[in-house]
């Protein structure tokens, strides 16, 4: 039985590798490659797909995550396989609340996406321990607890000491201690700069 | 001491103890005035001490006048009535030490409050040196994002070439797949095709010609038609479009072929770009009784407008969904 393939990334290079993947294997059939995840649940509606390749950043601002909430909602069958370069911390953490199948980091060497493929359709959960290991400043990502990479993902946002502590429901003098302890472990001066970087790495994206 | 028990033993020795007690209390008060600080008590006490110990010897003189002993030797040897008034003397004398006591007992919370003061006054000094040392690092700091700032212009200019670097190599990438399947296929057409798309990306390093930046668009709106099985006639060539445009391009897009399929079962979808817009056009069974504006529609119809496009419905022969751009004076 061949499976049917959907692919969702809207960079070309990665996009072309994986249908060359999904043609040179038997197992699987490509049904269809878009660059905008909006519009992959339309695809499911209309058609038989039984795997998606699912990117998070797709064209247009659309969300992969949002797009595989909604597709294991109405598709609960359909195995979804998360494919990122970005090292977000909260990604893997919302990826398994929201059902997905696997998720797959593109730059990190370790298991091939056709074998996470095939696993996955043996109904394997194929997760990475952690995210991979970036350096910002002096400090790299997991020297980071995930309620500092909360405030830097709402510092991301352009959001206040004020702001952030009303939408984490910690006090702003928590917030400005956890500011604190990130550039005294990064090294940088501003917060600007630390934001800066760690939305350039991509360790959290807004 | 036998000088005090001299005349009239006990009213003297009684008044030497009572002279004694003042003396000892004065002594006393003035100690304590002076260990808790309290100068007005101190100062108080202290010339009333002095007053007291020169009564006492100017009581003696006279006294020893009268009686013709030596001063030196009979300090504390009085007679009846300037013992009785040296006493009565001493008695005053601590009662205005008690008073001055009870009177300046706040002085001790005074001095308190004025140590408090001269505490806040420190740490507002303290506090004035680290605001001066902020204010340096601040202005370090603005130096750093005024650099930053230029050197900004620098990353911007790496990255678009970085960018260029990037889309030439996806290009290439892409030709040199499309070239190997071509010739794998050993089709002529697709050979052609091959060498066409060589001819533009040589022309396209060249700048001789602009990159199909929403190549995608049109890529996702074929797939969607693909998995619909809805027949696509689509003849232009995709515009550079900005990204509003080109989310409202694709949305309505997908929007009006899915509905197109839904509710009139049509089996081709057309699309065609205007000067001022695009119009999507499907074959399928016309809609009874009104077009019924659900989600779908609603949200293009906001995405339209804000991208400052306007939205019209026609049902005549086909349904066609129009998107137009408003003009200047539609707009005012």
């Amino acid at each position: 039985m061949s499976y049917n393939v959907l692919v969702v990334e809207d960079q070309e290079m990665p996009r072309q590798l994986f249908e060359i993947f999904i043609k040179g294997e038997s197992d699987f059939t490509l049904a269809s490659s878009i660059a905008n995840a909006d519009l992959a649940l339309a695809i499911c509606q209309s058609k038989r797909i039984d795997l998606i390749l699912m990117d998070v950043c797709t064209a247009f601002g659309s969300n992969g995550l949002v797009a595989a909430e909604k597709i294991k909602k109405e598709f609960p069958k359909i195995k979804i396989i998360i494919v990122t370069s970005m090292p977000e911390f909260s990604w893997i953490k919302k990826a398994k609340e929201i059902g997905v199948d696997s998720f797959w980091y593109k730059d990190v060497a370790g298991h091939s996406i056709v074998e996470v493929m095939k696993r996955t359709m043996a109904g394997e959960h194929i997760y990475p321990d952690n995210t991979p290991e970036l350096t910002l400043g002096q400090a790299t990502n997991h020297e980071f607890s995930d309620r500092e990479l909360e405030i830097l993902k709402e510092m991301l946002g352009g959001l206040s000491n004020a702001e952030i502590a009303e939408v984490l429901n910690i006090s702003p003098g928590t917030v400005k201690r956890h500011i604190e302890n990130m550039l005294q472990k990064t090294g940088f001066h501003t917060r600007t700069q630390l934001v800066c970087e760690a939305g350039r790495l991509g360790i959290v994206v807004k | 001491m036998i000088a005090l028990f001299d005349c009239s033993l006990m009213f003297r020795s009684a008044m030497s103890v009572m002279v004694l007690c003042c003396f000892v209390t004065t002594c006393s008060v003035i100690v304590f005035s002076f260990l808790k600080r309290k100068k007005q008590c101190f100062i108080l006490n202290a010339i009333s001490f002095v007053i007291e110990f020169f009564v006492l010897i100017l009581l003696n003189i006279i006294a020893e006048y009268k009686i013709g002993n030596n001063i030196s030797s009979t300090l504390l040897n009085f007679s009846h009535k300037p013992a009785l008034y040296f006493a009565l003397l001493s008695v005053i004398a601590v009662f205005v030490s008690i008073y001055s006591l009870i009177k300046n007992k706040n002085s001790y919370y005074r001095i308190h409050r004025q140590k408090e003061d001269s505490d806040s006054d420190y740490l507002l000094c303290q506090r004035a040196e680290q605001l001066q040392r902020d204010n340096i690092r601040l202005a370090e700091m603005n130096k750093q994002i005024k650099l930053y700032g230029e050197e900004m212009q620098a990353q911007i200019k790496q990255k678009e070439i970085l960018h260029a670097k990037t889309r030439i190599h996806n290009g290439m990438n892409r030709l040199l797949m499309i070239s190997l399947r071509a010739i794998e296929s050993g089709d002529k057409s697709e050979i052609e095709k091959a060498v066409a798309l060589w001819h533009r990306d040589a022309l396209l390093l060249c700048k001789e010609a602009e990159s199909d930046e929403n190549s995608d668009i049109m890529n996702d709106i074929k797939a969607l038609a693909d998995s619909l099985h809805i027949k696509l006639i689509c003849d232009f060539v995709t515009e550079s479009f900005d990204d509003n445009t080109a989310i409202l391009f694709q949305k309505s897009a997908c929007e009006a072929m899915l509905n197109s399929v839904k509710h009139a079962n049509a089996d081709t979808f057309e699309i065609a770009v205007t000067d001022d817009g695009f119009v999507f056009t499907n074959n399928g069974a016309l809609p009874n009784g009104g077009i019924r504006y659900g989600g779908g529609l609603t949200e293009i119809k906001r995405l339209a407008e804000n991208s400052g496009y306007e939205m019209t419905i026609e049902c005549n022969e086909c349904f066609k969904l129009i998107l137009k751009k408003k003009r200047c004076e539609d707009v005012i």
